[in-house]
Formats: C-alpha cells, structure tokens, sequence
C-alpha cells in the first residue's frame, strides 16, 4: 500500500505530533504510515482523508504513485505521448 | 514543636536526596510515560535463555539447584521490569491501534508459546511418571517448590516471548516526531 500522508501532512504545515494528536495516535505510528510500515485501518484511512479534506484514493494507492517530476513531464508531453519538439 | 517537625522532614528530604531515590523515580516516570515504543530484542532474549538454564539447574545436583532456585525468580522479575519499558508495557493514555495490533500479536505468540510447552509437559510428566514405576529416573517436578519454579518459569518464557515478538514485529525507528 502507498500513501501520500506525508506530501499532504507537510503541505498542511503539520507536524507529525500534531497529526497524531489530531487523530488521537502516537506520533511514532503517523511515522510508521508515512513509510508504508504499518497499513492503517480502514477507520483510520478515512479519517486521515477527512483531515486532509481529500478522498481516500487520493491519499492511498495499491500501486506506487507518480513522482512530481515524472507528473510533470507527463503533463508536458500531452495526452498522446510525445508532440513537442 | 513546628519547628523541630519542619527540621525533621527536611532532614527526611536530604536523606531521600542522597539515596537518589527521587531522580531515580523520575527517571522511571519518564521512561513509563514515554511516547516513543523501543524494541527489546536482547534483553529479552537473554532472559528468556536465563530462565531456561535456570529450570536445568533445577535438575540438577543440590548445588546447581540452589543456583536454580535463585536464577528463576530472579529472571521472573528482570522480565517483569523489561516488559514495563517494552513495546508490551501499559499506556497511562488509551493505546492507539498500531499499538493494540503490536500487543495482540505478543500475547498471541506469548500465550501460546506456554500453551504448546503446557501440553507438552504434561505428555513428559505422564511419560516420566509411567517410566519412574519401571525403574527409569526422568525428571519431572517432585516437591511444591519445583512446582512453584515451573510456574515462575513458564510466567517468565510468556512475558520474555512477547516482548520478543512484538519487538521483531515493530518496523525499523521513526523515532524523529519533529
């Protein structure tokens, strides 16, 4: 399972502690989702997403989700691979 | 009179000081209220190696069961003390569900470590038992005391093997919480 806790935790200016209180968890466990150690309950998942006011996918994928570097060549080339020259 | 009672307890106070008692009970207080969850690997491993050869003590010749006799409850409380710093310690706040998960999985190896050890043992007592009317001399427990021993231990193999367990489940330190 990956995750994008952390990119959404740093972009909120949270702290993990902060999170973890939010959440009413360790701060050490918020350390253990941010590396793909611990795969949280479906409650927790949720309410990590509410926190964050985004969807559950968008926080969590089965497969590995896209660098910001490889997104924006990706956006760079267009929907039909590469046009520009 | 007030003021030889104020005397006195400030003479208890000094006295208490220099024992280092308090920063002692401090420092325990700390380490019980701690956030961070430490793995106890070695300890615990150490422990549990010392009570079984405590336990072959017992077996032993009169001298070797002394050193037995005093091996077992020892390692009965070292074991107790580790477990109140391991990741199998209680939480003075409600314990989070990693948490839970961690402890769950430790008591389960723990619980049935002694359960498996329990059925075995009572096959080897029926078996030394049997084998004891025929001549052959297999130990088992004989008196109150050995029996006693045998509890402290299995006590001891539960705590010691759910430390274990939960410290090789925790995943590598994220011990930086900002």
């Amino acid at each position: 399972m990956y995750n994008r806790i952390m990119l959404f935790r740093v972009e909120a200016g949270l702290s993990r502690k902060q999170l973890a209180e939010m959440l009413g968890v360790n701060a050490q466990t918020i350390g253990y989702l941010e590396r793909g150690d611990y795969t949280p309950s479906l409650e927790l998942g949720m309410k990590l997403a509410s926190t964050f006011r985004v969807r559950v996918e968008t926080l969590f994928s089965l497969d590995p989700f896209p660098s910001v570097a490889g997104a924006l060549e990706q956006e760079r080339e267009g929907p039909h691979g590469k046009q520009r020259t | 009179m007030a003021n030889n009672a104020h005397r006195i307890l400030e003479g208890l106070d000094s006295l208490a000081k220099m024992t280092g008692v308090p920063d002692l009970d401090r420092r325990m207080t700390q380490a019980l209220e701690a956030e961070v969850i430490r793995p106890f690997r070695i300890a615990s491993a150490v422990l549990l190696v010392a009570v079984l050869c405590g336990l072959v003590l017992v077996t032993g010749g009169p001298w070797m069961k002394g050193f037995g006799f005093f091996l077992v409850p020892a390692c009965y409380v070292a074991s107790g003390i580790i477990r109140m710093f391991s990741p199998m310690r209680s939480f003075a706040r409600p314990r989070d569900e990693f948490e839970k998960g961690l402890q769950t999985l430790g008591r389960v190896w723990g619980f049935g470590t002694v359960a498996v050890l329990s059925v075995g043992g009572c096959f080897w007592f029926g078996v030394a038992t049997s084998l004891a009317e025929e001549g052959f001399n297999l130990w088992m427990p004989r008196d109150a005391l050995e029996w006693f021993l045998m509890g402290l231990t299995l006590v001891a193999i539960e705590m010691n093997v759910s430390i274990l367990a939960a410290s090789w489940a925790l995943p590598k330190s994220a011990a930086e919480t900002d």
